[in-house]
């Protein structure tokens, strides 16, 4: 059963019509892609999806439900949203921060466990005690999302939940981009389903299970990323012209001309 | 025969009756006792040959010094500088924001204040404390000088001097409503508190000074204006002065350059014939006993000069 | 876990130390409250020996001591505290509120509705000698910095989302209305009524009464309670409403509950002792220097350090010129203003917050 259902979704800003009745559903296991040029809407898609935004017309569900029907601090224990920037107020440190988007009902000794857990699959073990404003944005961005993560495992819930990327990566080294996108792969499985906004085709391509490509306000391909992603779907959406090549290694590339 | 056995030999009856009428007629005739006073609040004081006197407001200090009781005087507020002599009493701050403390501190046998003193919950402290408080009234009128000098009198015990001080007042009202009424013409005058950026804050109807003016035999242009106000120059124009009373403690020849470049005021009669006043703003203000001797001194210069 | 000794400013903020270390700070700075307090009630124009002062406290000694000591300092004693308490606390909410470190009380209008309620009392409600309109005084100001704090929520919130930046915006708004209405009253106003407005608005703790700390300790103590989920709230609100949102908190409500309790413990401070000001700028901003920005930490220590402060700040203006009294908002003022502008030229990251 989906957990994160949209339908027929229109958003506009002013005059300008964004999002045209996209419908789709993404579930536990899938690792979806939302791809797209600029002002395609990307961010808006996942905004709405999240429930941070509200679409002019159509309607979102959530695990079945209308987002509007979930209380805030129910929904917390099944998706969390990793934002594009997140920029703290205080100076806070990074053990401090893993620690704030835990439900308050979460046990300690647990807590514990799994911020030595995200911190290292981030690649942030040394990092506890910095403070999160003085490390680099890309740091920053691990950090972040090491933070979902403890949310979502500190849950102590067995239904299955979400998360949410916006362009989890932008900001990251060549190490940490495939990293991070490696960690996510393998953590969406029977009981956790993820949506990332990314720029990089190639993460798409290697990474994700299912691409869904954003053009003029309406869904231009849908699919698994080998076959969707074809160099014309690509030239039309990007107006570059592309080729798509297996490389040495036998991974699938696309590149501009 | 005296009363009581009067009362003795009446049948139980009357007694009872005269009792009972007694009973009700008491009230009334609570008399004060001697050396009770009460006082502008309406509450009856008690002072017992006192030695350490706290002054609040000029007036009250005023009179303690006339009466002679300047060598008991332990402190006094920020506005009886001047009547007393600097350093020998310690300030107590600003009449208007005292502290409680402060004025124990001093170990004082009987407190007299002005009306306005503050701030209540302060005043009430200081009656709590057991140290006696008299309360002075603060109208604007020579009957004020009159009754806070009788108050004084009675609380000290020194009515003969009370009573010649008081005399010494009504004469120097009599005076001055005599040099007021027997000149033709009354000056008209303006009372300038301040004068900041080019703007005038004069005395309206109500205040001390208006009340100074009126006494002094002049005509108050400002005086349908309440208060202490700022006033628009274009009235010194249409109903222009022939004197203008300014503070010295202002500065009186700051103030007085500051009037005369004024356009406004320079080509008032009071400016071209220099007729600017100086006056001591707190002796004349205080409605104490230096009132009267500003205004004679006011009234004299006026009417010598129209 | 290494086996060398970590500094104290990385110490509290190290999840295995934090707690402990958390309550010991707290511990100390309750000590620095009962030493400001005893310090306070000992000190004073008339000058009583302790053993005075301890007798009177246990009602044996003679009637002077008694009213000096149980109607004159103790209730001022309790009443700084719990204002400066009360101060502290909604300077650390309101900063939590706005995710701005230089954030203060007034920035809700409370000031500026409690002073303008004032003026209007002072000017316009009152007998003779303003005796009628001082009973009036903490009361309408009460109510005058709660109405401008409603009127400023209102404008600031479309759609059930407050936005603070239109919340400052408002205010600044607001507060220059405040100030011609109140302009224009004082220029009706008498010498009297203005000298009188003046002091008030310089802060007094002059006419402390039991009633007066009762009041305002009532409304400290009612919050107690809910500091703790309020804390926790105002951690998440530190990564930004969206996030915070995301987290699972209900923003609107937080942000509406922080907005109430603020003015709420200002109006009700300011309007029993007139304006004390930088207590709640540079409380709860101290703190957070020493101790890092975790409110669970923070709102205590900012009732407690607050409390501290204008204990101190009290006994020092009844005996720096004593008999007289210097208005403590001076005091304060004096304090706060090179320390808030130390604070600025420290650490310019400051600066980001407003930008």
């Amino acid at each position: 059963m989906a957990l994160v259902e949209i339908r027929d979704v229109t958003f506009s800003r002013g005059a300008r019509t964004i999002l045209d009745a996209i419908s789709f559903e993404v579930g536990a296991g899938e690792l979806v892609a939302i791809i797209g040029p600029n002002g395609a809407g990307k961010s808006t898609l996942l905004n709405i999806m999240a429930g941070a935004l509200q679409p002019r017309s159509g309607s979102v569900f959530f695990d079945g439900r209308p987002l509007g029907i979930w209380s805030k601090s129910d929904i917390a224990l099944r998706r969390a949203v990793l934002a594009q920037s997140t920029q703290m107020a205080f100076p806070f440190t990074v053990d401090e921060t893993l620690r704030l988007s835990v439900p308050d009902k979460a046990r300690r000794a647990e807590l514990v466990t799994h911020c030595k857990r995200a911190m290292a699959e981030t690649g942030i073990m040394s990092f506890g005690p910095r403070i999160v404003q003085e490390l680099s944005g890309g740091e920053q961005q691990r950090v972040h999302l090491a933070r979902v993560l403890v949310q979502l495992w500190s849950c102590g819930s067995s239904l299955p939940q979400m998360l949410f990327l916006d362009e989890p990566v932008s900001g990251l080294d060549l190490k940490h981009q495939l990293s991070t996108m490696k960690l996510v792969r393998s953590l969406v499985g029977e009981s956790l389903g993820a949506i990332a906004v990314v720029h990089d085709m190639n993460h798409a391509m290697r990474f994700a299970t299912r691409v869904i490509c954003i053009a003029d306000g309406a869904i231009a391909s849908d699919g698994p990323p080998e076959s969707s992603l074809t160099p014309e779907l690509l030239e039309n959406v990007f107006d570059v012209p592309m080729t798509k090549f297996r490389s040495e290694s036998g991974a699938m590339l696309v590149a501009p001309h | 025969m005296s009363v009581r056995s009067t009362i003795q030999s009446q049948s139980f009856t009357r007694r009872a009756l005269l009792a009972f009428a007694g009973l009700a007629v008491w009230p009334l005739s609570n008399p004060t006792l001697a050396g009770e006073v009460v006082d502008a609040a309406g509450l009856k004081v008690v002072a017992n040959a006192p030695k350490r006197i706290v002054s609040i407001g000029s007036a009250s200090t005023e009179i303690l010094v006339e009466l002679g009781f300047s060598d008991r005087i332990v402190a006094v507020d920020t506005t009886s500088e001047g009547v007393i002599a600097d350093g020998h009493a310690p300030d107590i701050g600003y009449m208007r924001a005292l502290a409680a403390e402060g004025i124990l501190a001093q170990s004082p046998d009987l407190i007299i204040a002005t009306m306005d003193s503050g701030p209540k919950e302060v005043i009430e402290t200081l009656r709590a404390s057991g140290v006696p408080l008299l309360q002075l009234p603060v109208t604007p009128t020579i009957d004020s000088i009159i009754a806070k000098i009788n108050m004084l009198g009675s609380l000290l015990d020194v009515q003969a001097k009370a009573d010649d001080l008081s005399g010494l007042v009504k004469n120097q009202a009599a005076d001055l409503s005599q040099m007021a009424a027997s000149t033709r013409k009354k000056p008209k005058a303006l009372f300038m508190l301040s004068m900041s950026n080019n703007r005038m804050t004069v005395g309206g109807k109500g205040t001390a000074a208006d009340a100074v003016l009126t006494l002094a035999g002049a005509t108050n242009i400002a005086g349908d204006i309440e208060g202490y106000k700022p006033f628009s120059p274009e009235i010194v124009v249409t109903n222009p002065p022939d004197v203008i009373v300014i503070m010295t403690n202002q500065g009186q020849d700051a103030m007085a350059a500051k009037v005369l470049k004024n356009e406004a005021l320079a080509a008032t009669p009071a400016a071209k014939n220099k007729a600017l006043f100086p006056v001591d703003g707190a002796a004349l203000l205080s409605f104490g006993t230096r009132t009267l001797h500003a205004a004679s001194a006011l009234a004299k210069t006026i009417h010598s000069g129209v | 876990m290494t086996s060398e000794a970590l500094p104290f400013r990385q110490a509290i903020r190290h999840p295995d130390y934090q707690v402990r270390l958390g309550f010991l700070c707290l511990t100390l700075l309750f000590a620095a409250v009962c030493a400001a307090a005893l310090l306070s009630i000992s000190l004073g124009a008339v000058s009583l020996p302790i053993n005075e002062i301890v007798s009177s406290i246990l009602g044996q000694a003679d009637q002077r001591s008694d009213l000096i000591v149980w109607t004159i300092r103790l209730p001022r004693t309790l009443l700084a505290g719990v204002i400066g308490g009360s101060l502290g606390l909604s300077g650390a909410i309101m900063q939590g509120l706005f995710r701005n470190p230089l954030a203060d009380p007034g920035l809700t209008g409370v000031s500026a509705g409690a002073a303008l309620a004032a003026v209007i009392v002072v000017v316009l409600g009152q007998n003779a000698f303003g005796m009628q309109a001082n009973d009036w005084l903490p009361l309408a100001s009460f109510c005058g910095g709660l109405a401008v704090t409603v009127i400023l929520y209102a404008v600031a919130t479309s759609d059930g989302r407050t936005s603070v930046t239109r919340m400052l915006l408002a205010g600044i708004a607001i507060g220059s209305v405040a100030g011609a209405i109140t302009g224009l009253l004082i220029f009706v106003a008498s010498e009297q009524q203005l000298r009188e407005f003046t002091f008030w608005t310089l802060g007094s703790l002059g006419g402390a009464t039991w009633y007066k700390f009762f009041l305002v300790g009532v409304f400290l103590v009612v919050t107690v309670p809910i500091w703790q989920w309020l804390a926790r709230a105002l951690d998440k609100l530190a990564l930004g409403e969206t996030e915070a949102a995301f987290a699972g908190l209900p923003v609107e409500r937080v942000k509406m509950l922080a907005i109430v309790l603020t003015a709420l413990l200002t109006g009700v401070s300011v309007s029993v002792s007139g304006m004390i000001g930088f207590v709640g700028l540079v409380v709860p901003h101290v703190l957070r220097l020493v101790a890092g920005p975790a409110h669970s930490f923070l709102l205590p220590a900012s009732v407690l350090l607050g409390a501290t402060l204008v204990m101190l700040a009290d006994t020092f203006s009844r005996t720096a010129a004593a008999p007289a009294e210097l208005p403590i908002g001076i005091v304060t003022a004096c304090l706060g203003g090179p320390l808030f502008l130390w604070m600025l030229l420290r650490d310019r990251r400051l600066s980001n917050g407003l930008a």
